[in-house]
């Protein structure tokens, strides 16, 4: 039996190299080779993108952080600025008993104070004061590092400073095509999987019965002409090529998986299953308003860091998830065209 | 690997016709994309022309392969025209009565809140200074809440400068077109945002037809631009392919920076109170659809010019970006193949014999990365070892990969 032979074979071929005591300065070595391999695989692209994310959330905690507490700072100072004006007009400047121009200069000042809160929030992106945590924190960079070289872009953070600007140019200039060869690596890998894993369920109906049939054959002392035997034993064999998963296949994976985002989403921000849905459709298509949010409602301190690491490992394998999607639809449409194109050709050779 | 005629940058155009393909190389070879129909068949597909122009005798082909060819460019795009406006249209319908009535809201309450800030001083006339001073603060404090609110939903102006509600709607017809452009476009500034449940639900439906469109729109445009590049000068022709790939992209990348410079200027013209560098920074996260949303032009008159502008743009940047994308992708696979000889090295490590060969063959190869010569001949170097490298690849048929994703840049 040709199995048996190869079995046997190798079997022997380890028999005759006997393996060498290896001393600790190998097997570091060997570790280290193979660490390296392991490196530059596909996993090793996966390791890149995340790395290349953090030292991106290092760079923008740095430039961006310190912002943040002088604009919060700038505000309260008005804040009491007025609060002090407001006193000096009322104990002081004018007759308490005449009422009009008191309230005349009163309402002045106010206005003045609102035209600068107006300009903070719009300008320099002041939250108030009740949003206590910095939005540049580790995981908020992270998560912006992240909307940045997926061009989702939220807008809810923002860099404020020049360099921070400046940094964010260079940052995208590198990481667009970094994640755009994550997106095609990861995807045609996901592709190939979901192929095999379709024929294996679905389009290897025969496989089980021919397998028993062999299984019956063997046992039995029945002799087996060469042909019969190769026919039996022969698994129908996996061609990437010449699977196709079907459309609504894929689409129904896509609609899967935005359905469980706005599922989790829904529950841990409070968001209807609308709002979830919306949310992760705008993320994944990478459109990303920014209106909703996660981490926006929620006060420091209820896990908030966990919550945006876990929205952005949610975007890393959606976005590869729906690449994958894309690539085997893509192959299913070209394949259906291509019949339909054939076909046509030869109506027309037929008119001709 | 092929060479001569064939250009050398190498560009997928993948979603350009769901016809025109891209075969995936074995590694190290470079193959250009590969159309499976000829022109005319796949623009009758695109434009729904019927097969007429199969039938066509030999005399006037080529001049109705041309129009049928530009019918298909103007058509699809003045399709995706069609839909956005459309989609404007729809938006601000949905939209637009909401956003009066949270206006007026919002109005009303920051009047009541100052009222009863004014109200409450003159109450507590009695009080301390220094009682006083925390009560100031205390109430100050929800007088900056609901203007913050305010601002955000776009009450902009101070209410005392009497304008209605309704004039400061931001949903007006060329906005609602704005913004239905930026979500096909996925950009999706989100300066404005649909609120209400219809909205967000028409958003779905509309991005969901819409972006695959907009994406073969900005293919093609691509492919326009790409077109242009894939003539280089004849005193290139002597430079290593590896040289020259790396130059083009250099170039491409030049050229984008140019691009978004022009725009830049144009924009500062246009806006008025952007500085240069702010201007270069809008058009930069524009290009490249990340599209934050904290600077955007303000003046609703060039909407439409600042539209064609992204469009043109977004076509030029995917493809450049693309052709970056692809310079990563081989150098990749370089260090991949190298990678590869580095586990094996690993995995013998007890066969003595084994190690000792494909130590050989591995000094053999840094040697030779080493040794400078000429560049023709260390590429040559790289690539037997590739192709060694991958033999048993070889075997397996090879892979049609059409990858959409790339204009989600």
């Amino acid at each position: 039996m040709p199995s048996e032979t190869v079995a046997s074979r190798s079997s022997s071929y380890i028999q005759e190299s006997p393996r060498r005591e290896r001393t600790w300065g190998q097997k570091i070595k060997d570790g280290i080779r193979t660490f390296l391999a392991f490196m530059f695989s596909n996993v090793g692209i996966i390791c890149l993108v995340v790395g290349y994310t953090i030292a991106g959330s290092f760079v923008f905690m740095t430039i961006e952080g310190s912002v943040h507490n002088t604009r919060t700072h700038k505000v309260a100072q008005e804040r009491n600025k007025t609060a002090e004006k407001l006193w000096r007009l009322t104990c002081c400047e004018y007759n308490p008993l005449v009422e009009d121009p008191w309230k005349s200069s009163a309402n002045e000042s106010l206005l003045a104070f609102q035209r600068f809160v107006v300009a903070a929030v719009l300008e320099q992106g002041y939250e108030g004061e009740d949003y206590g945590g910095n939005r540049w924190s580790f995981s908020g960079s992270f998560l912006y590092s992240l909307t940045v070289i997926t061009t989702i872009g939220y807008g809810n953070v923002v860099p404020r400073t020049e360099w921070g600007k400046l940094a964010t140019v260079c940052y995208a200039i590198v990481g667009l095509p970094l994640f755009l060869l994550y997106l095609s690596n990861i995807g045609s890998i996901l592709a190939q999987t979901c192929k095999w894993i379709y024929f294996k369920c679905f389009l290897c109906t025969g496989c089980k019965a021919r397998r028993q049939a062999f299984m019956i054959r063997q046992e039995s002392d029945y002799e087996m002409s060469i042909e019969e035997y190769l026919e039996l034993s022969r698994a129908p064999e996996f061609k990437p090529q010449a699977v196709t998963v079907p459309i609504t296949l894929c689409l129904s994976i896509i609609i899967g998986y935005l359905y469980g985002g706005a599922v989790l989403f829904a529950r841990w921000e409070r968001w209807g299953l609308l709002d979830g849905a919306y949310f992760c459709f705008i993320s994944l298509s990478t459109i990303g308003f920014g209106d909703i949010v996660p981490g926006d409602m929620i006060k420091e301190g209820e896990g908030i860091e966990l919550k945006f690491i876990f929205c952005s490992m949610y975007l890393l394998l959606g976005m590869a998830l729906i690449a994958m999607c894309f690539n085997l639809m893509q192959e299913e449409v070209m394949h259906k065209l291509k019949v339909v194109g054939e076909g046509m050709r030869a109506v027309f050779r037929c008119n001709n | 690997m092929l060479r001569g005629p064939s250009p050398p940058i190498l560009v997928y155009f993948y979603p350009r016709s769901p016809l025109a393909c891209h075969v995936e190389p074995a590694i190290g070879s470079i193959v250009g994309p590969v159309e499976l129909f000829s022109d005319d068949v796949r623009s009758s597909f695109v434009m729904g022309i019927e097969t007429e122009t199969l039938l066509d005798t030999k005399t006037d082909r080529s001049w109705r392969k041309r129009l049928t060819k530009f019918l298909g460019h103007t058509g699809l795009f003045l399709l995706l025209i069609a839909y956005t406006v459309f989609g404007g249209l729809v938006f601000k319908a949905l939209e637009h009565p909401t956003e009066v009535a949270t206006l007026e809201e919002h109005e009303a309450l920051v009047k009541e809140c100052r009222s009863d800030f004014l109200k409450s001083i003159s109450k507590n006339r009695e009080a301390s200074e220094r009682e006083f001073l925390t009560f100031l603060d205390k109430q100050l404090n929800t007088y900056e809440q609901a203007v913050q609110n305010a601002a955000r939903g776009g009450l902009l102006v101070p209410i005392t400068e009497g304008r209605q509600p309704a004039d400061l709607a931001r949903w007006n017809n060329l906005q609602a077109i704005f913004f239905a452009s930026t979500v096909l476009t996925t950009i999706g500034y989100g300066n404005i945002v649909p609120v209400t449940t219809g909205g967000r639900t028409f958003c779905l439906l509309f991005a969901l037809i819409g972006i695959p469109l907009c994406v073969s729109v900005i293919a093609d445009l691509g492919s326009i631009v790409a077109n242009r590049f894939t003539g280089l000068p004849s005193w290139l022709e002597k430079v290593s392919t590896t040289v020259k790939s790396l130059l083009s992209a250099l170039v491409a990348l030049l050229l984008l920076l140019l691009y978004i410079s022009v725009g830049a200027l144009l924009f500062m013209f246009l806006e008025g109170e952007w500085s240069f560098f702010e201007s270069f920074y809008f058009c930069f996260i524009t290009m490249t659809t990340i599209g934050f949303g904290d600077l955007v032009p303000q003046k609703p008159e060039y909407m439409l010019l600042c539209t064609v502008y992204i469009l043109i743009g977004l076509g030029m940047t995917s493809t450049i970006i693309e052709i970056v994308r692809n310079e990563y992708a081989k150098s990749w696979k370089r260090i991949q193949a190298l990678a590869e000889a580095l586990r094996k090295l690993a995995e013998a490590g007890g066969s003595a014999t084994e190690i000792a060969s494909l130590q050989n063959e591995f000094i053999q190869r840094i040697t030779m990365t080493d040794n400078n010569k000429s560049p023709k001949q260390w590429e040559n170097a790289v690539d037997t070892i590739v192709r060694n490298m991958s033999k048993p690849k070889l075997k397996e048929p090879k892979i049609v990969q059409i990858i959409i994703y790339e204009t989600s840049v």
